[in-house]
């Protein structure tokens, strides 16, 4: 059994993995996903544990460990460390089987786009820097305000309201000013929406995106950014199953 | 270093070129330099000289260019070509003993720390024609005396202007060609306008590097010629940063080697192989001169700050 | 002239912000002891830019009062020839910058603001007495002596550099600023400059420029590390040039050898100056050695060679106007296409696959410049990384996932 580790600016992703025998596909036995909090390697060893008792094992049947994220130097148990921009192509790789050439990634500190080749090696890649605008720590904050969950973002048509703060923190008080005024609250999700997607396509540019576009990470679940994104970027915008799971199950396939 | 080797080969060569002919040495009537026919006991002739003169040049009836007779002019061109082709226009700097002459005259001003006469790209741009309407001129006045009776006395045009038939004879410790000839108005008018082209050209040579090379009609002949030669002088477009070293330490301020951006050939009209810009480009292997694809002496940046910090 | 009264918070904010310098010094020069290739022939490079964060006890320390100047245009064969020490207007102190007077924009180039702080008039240097050569190099540079108050007051010469390089009416001007300084320097300095003694100091800095080649030759091939490279090229703003070239060869004589396993790289853009080595360090921990760079206080210090055809006035003064002209590829200039030239020279030479620009946030021409040398240096097939970062330590962690990344695109 494998175990790959996630651990991410807010979330710690957890994925236990049996490679498959003669020729069957790998399979997922376990996963979890947990807000990160202090005491990262801590919490990282209890969860491991928690997996272990759920599905019957014990720690001698593991047989390796990645681990990759942010906190990816604060995990001393493991064997492998490889940073989250090679797994993270890596995963998508594996569950598209190499069909993916551009994927976006919106992490909850970042945002990525990274080109990858068929056999999922990183030939080019774009992050944002300190600023968390765009990210899912945007959402995160935004669905607070709203009091909706992040699954409930998809919105059907409506007339999206203009947000034009980009940074996530005068974005706030922008949507609390906007609830007030009384708008919609599904116009206000929508502009929101735009208003990440506006950021990932500027960091984007208008050259990096080819081939088959994926999009990963926690917000990916969201429908209606991927709807604005498309809108924003041009293009079709598949998304994998899952797809806050990507980077820890990729970390196992990076060579 | 190559300037040394340079300066120790047209050492050699002028020696042999201007007192070769004592110790036997004969190369002819047709050396793509200028070693000049009226220095006694010089081991060749220029081929200019042969281009003015009758029956193997130009001063020859139309008529005879349809006859058999046009072998005794194709016949010292083969030999010049001979000569010519291998070294193409290495032959100005390396071996031509005016050459040598016009560089012992920078020698002393650089001594006296004297500035060199700096002529704009435009100056310079007007002045590049003038070689070649020497070239037509040298061509076309010995054709009018043999077709048109233009009077015989203006034979052998550029030699009698040719600030080197004053001035390579001294070598040998010949005065008498600094004289005005008053045999008639034709022939006063030659020396009198070789006088006052040698004081300019002295004059010129001491204030500027190579400043006859400027206006030398054999350049001009070569540079039609380079094609069928196997020198090349070439530079590689994309690693040259702009420096500018090649046009400042050329010696006639070439600005093109520096200025270009598509051409691989550098090899302009008014280079002479001297290869000072070679010594001077701080980016490895930009500028090459190659002989039948073979590296002569390519740039590079080791030599160069070994080369300057000794300077 | 009667001091005026200090703001106690000010005086305090000065207090503070001299121990952070120090301790930013300190932690540098710590760093760099405790690495396993450290030795001693570093030592005296190290004292010297730990000083140059100290103009005041620089310039008390120094024999005859240096010359402040900015950047690389103005050559330094001018000051030794007239016997004018140097300080290398130039710092990559962080919390120096906390002392930049107010009037400067929040986005501001981070070694003007540092050094705005550096210069800041109630150190107890009169800046009045203090004399400047500047270049009006990028437009932060142009306008920095006014937003630090500076102009009308100091004595500062400008040279106004010529946005082009490749025509001769810039040449020319620019050769007439070259000639302007040397007069402004003869009578700062111990009188008339002869072509002799300026040949001598050409000469000499040729030597120096040798020497500098055969570091650069080592740092290429991996016999020397990046942080050593760096150390030794950013001192020799600081150092009389003899007393640099010694310490260059007995250094050179001491150095140890070293394994190298990390992948070459090039790096290139805004520049980097003591104590920020940060993207220096970063890059080594990703598996990653500067192996060439392309930066004005790295490998570009001496931004081209200087030839010339004769010893008179006049050629070796235009000797010296185009290599800090013609020769630099500086991205203020606007015939600057011809800087990838430079480049693609190294990557070739070198055969590195990668290349990091570096850009400090509020450089504007090197910003714009990156963009442009992206898209050329990705359609010839290499590896392209931009890092824009500042002074700041907080946006470290972020950096290394890139350049961990970019690391493994290199391949082994």
């Amino acid at each position: 059994m494998e175990i790959g580790i996630d651990v991410g600016s807010t979330g710690i992703k957890i994925v236990f993995v049996v490679p498959g025998k003669s020729g069957n596909p790998d399979q997922v036995v376990w996963k979890i996903v947990m807000p990160t909090k202090p005491g990262q390697s801590a919490l990282v060893n209890d969860l491991i544990q928690q997996g272990l008792t759920a599905i019957g094992e014990s720690p001698s049947g593991i047989e390796k460990t990645c681990v990759t994220g942010y906190g990816r130097k604060l995990i001393q148990s493991t064997n492998h460390v490889v940073d989250e921009i090679w797994a993270n192509a890596a995963g998508i790789t594996y569950l598209t089987r190499g069909r993916a050439r551009t994927l976006i990634n919106v992490g909850g500190q970042d945002v990525k786009i990274i080109k990858l080749t068929e056999s999922g090696q990183v030939t080019d890649f774009k992050m944002n820097d300190k600023c968390a605008a765009g990210t899912g720590r945007f959402f995160e904050i935004a669905a607070n305000i709203l009091d909706t969950p992040l699954d409930d973002f998809h919105t059907k048509d409506i007339e999206p309201v203009n947000i034009n703060s980009i940074c996530a923190v005068f974005a706030e008080s922008e949507i609390v000013s906007l609830l007030a005024k009384g708008v919609n609250k599904f116009s206000i999700i929508k502009g929101i929406n735009n208003a990440v997607a506006r950021r990932i396509a500027a960091l984007a540019g208008n050259g990096i995106l080819d081939g088959d576009v994926y999009i990963d990470g926690g917000p990916a679940n969201n429908k209606g950014l991927v709807e604005s994104l498309e809108d924003q970027l041009l293009c079709d915008i598949k998304v994998v199953e899952e797809p806050q799971f990507t980077v820890a199950l990729g970390s196992l396939y990076v060579d | 270093m190559v300037e040394s080797l340079r300066l120790f080969c047209q050492h050699i060569s002028f020696l042999i070129m201007i007192y070769g002919g004592r110790l036997g040495i004969r190369l002819g009537n047709s050396l793509p330099c200028f070693t000049c026919p009226y220095v006694s006991g010089c081991a060749g002739h220029c081929y200019l000289m042969v281009l003015q003169r009758s029956s193997v040049g130009f001063q020859t009836a139309f008529d005879i260019f349809f006859s058999g007779a046009v072998f005794n002019i194709l016949w010292p061109f083969a030999v010049f070509l001979l000569f010519f082709i291998p070294l193409s226009k290495l032959w100005c700097s390396w071996i031509c003993p005016f050459c040598l002459v016009q560089d012992w005259i920078s020698l002393v001003r650089k001594k006296f720390y004297i500035r060199e006469m700096i002529l704009t790209r435009k100056t310079r741009n007007n002045i590049k024609p003038v070689k070649y309407i020497l070239l037509v001129l040298l061509i076309t006045i010995p054709l009018a005396i043999a077709n048109f009776n233009l009077h015989s006395d203006w034979a052998l045009p550029f030699c009698q202007i040719c600030p080197g038939k004053p001035i390579l004879p001294l070598f040998q410790g010949n005065w008498s060609y600094f004289h005005i000839n008053y045999t008639n108005g034709i022939t006063m008018a030659f020396s009198f306008l070789s006088m006052v082209i040698t004081g300019g050209m002295l004059v010129g040579m001491f204030f500027r590097e190579r400043f006859f090379c400027m206006f030398c009609p054999m350049l001009a002949l070569m540079h039609l010629l380079k094609a069928i030669s196997p020198v090349r002088f070439e530079k590689k477009i994309h690693t040259c940063t702009g420096c500018g070293n090649c046009e400042r330490s050329c010696p006639v301020d070439i600005p093109d080697v520096h200025l270009e951006k598509v051409k691989k050939n550098v090899l302009t009209q008014d280079c002479m192989g001297c290869m000072s810009c070679v010594e001077a480009c701080p980016a490895d292997h930009t500028l090459t001169f190659k002989w039948f694809g073979f590296r002569l002496f390519s740039s590079s940046r080791s030599y160069l700050s070994r080369k300057w910090s000794q300077k | 002239m009667t001091q005026p009264e200090i703001n106690p918070r000010l005086l305090r904010l000065q207090l503070k912000t001299r121990e952070q310098i120090k301790k930013e010094t300190c932690d540098q020069a710590a760093k760099i002891k405790n690495r396993d290739d450290y030795i001693k022939a570093l030592d005296p490079f190290l004292e010297s830019l730990a000083l140059s964060l100290f103009p005041k006890k620089f310039i008390e320390k120094a024999v005859i009062a240096p010359v402040m100047t900015m950047c690389i245009q103005a050559p330094m064969e001018l000051f030794s020839a007239a016997g004018l020490p140097v300080f290398k207007l130039a710092c990559g102190s962080h919390a120096a910058g906390n002392l930049a007077p107010l009037q400067f924009p929040a986005l501001t180039c981070p070694m003007i603001k540092s050094l705005a702080g550096l210069l800041d008039p109630q150190s107890g240097l009169d800046l009045t007495r203090q004399r400047f050569v500047i270049p009006t190099t990028c437009d932060w540079v142009v306008k920095f002596s006014e937003l630090t108050g500076l102009y009308g007051k100091a004595d500062i010469h400008f040279m106004e550099l010529p946005h082009l390089r490749e025509n001769e009416r810039s040449s020319r001007r620019w050769l007439e600023e070259i000639q302007a300084l040397k007069s402004w320097l003869e009578k700062a300095g111990q009188g008339k400059i002869t072509p002799k003694a300026l040949h001598a100091a050409i000469q000499c800095h040729a030597k120096a420029f040798e020497l500098f080649a055969r570091l650069i030759e080592l740092k290429r091939s991996q016999l020397m590390p990046a942080i050593h490279f760096a150390l030794i090229a950013n001192a020799f703003a600081y150092q009389d040039i003899n007393f640099w070239k010694d310490n260059v060869r007995n250094y050179i004589d001491n150095l140890k050898p070293m394994e190298n396993t990390l992948a070459p790289v090039l790096l290139i853009g805004s520049p980097i100056v003591f104590p920020n080595y940060k993207l220096l360090h970063l890059m080594e921990n990703a598996g990653m050695a500067v192996a060439a760079d392309d930066i004005c206080s790295l490998e570009r210090i001496f931004p081209g060679a200087v030839t010339f055809e004769d010893k008179s006035e006049y050629a070796l003064l235009r000797a010296l106007a185009e290599r800090n002209h013609k020769a630099c590829t500086c991205p203020t200039f606007a015939d600057n296409e011809r800087r990838i030239n430079g480049i693609f020279n190294i990557l070739e030479k070198e055969q590195i696959k990668g290349i990091i620009f570096h850009v400090l946030k509020g450089c504007h021409p090197y910003e714009m410049e990156s963009g442009m040398l992206e898209t050329q240096l990705k359609k010839k097939g290499y590896r392209f990384l931009k890092i824009e970062t500042d002074y700041v330590k907080e946006d470290e962690q972020n950096i290394v996932t890139r350049l961990e990344a970019f690391r493994r695109t290199l391949g082994s």
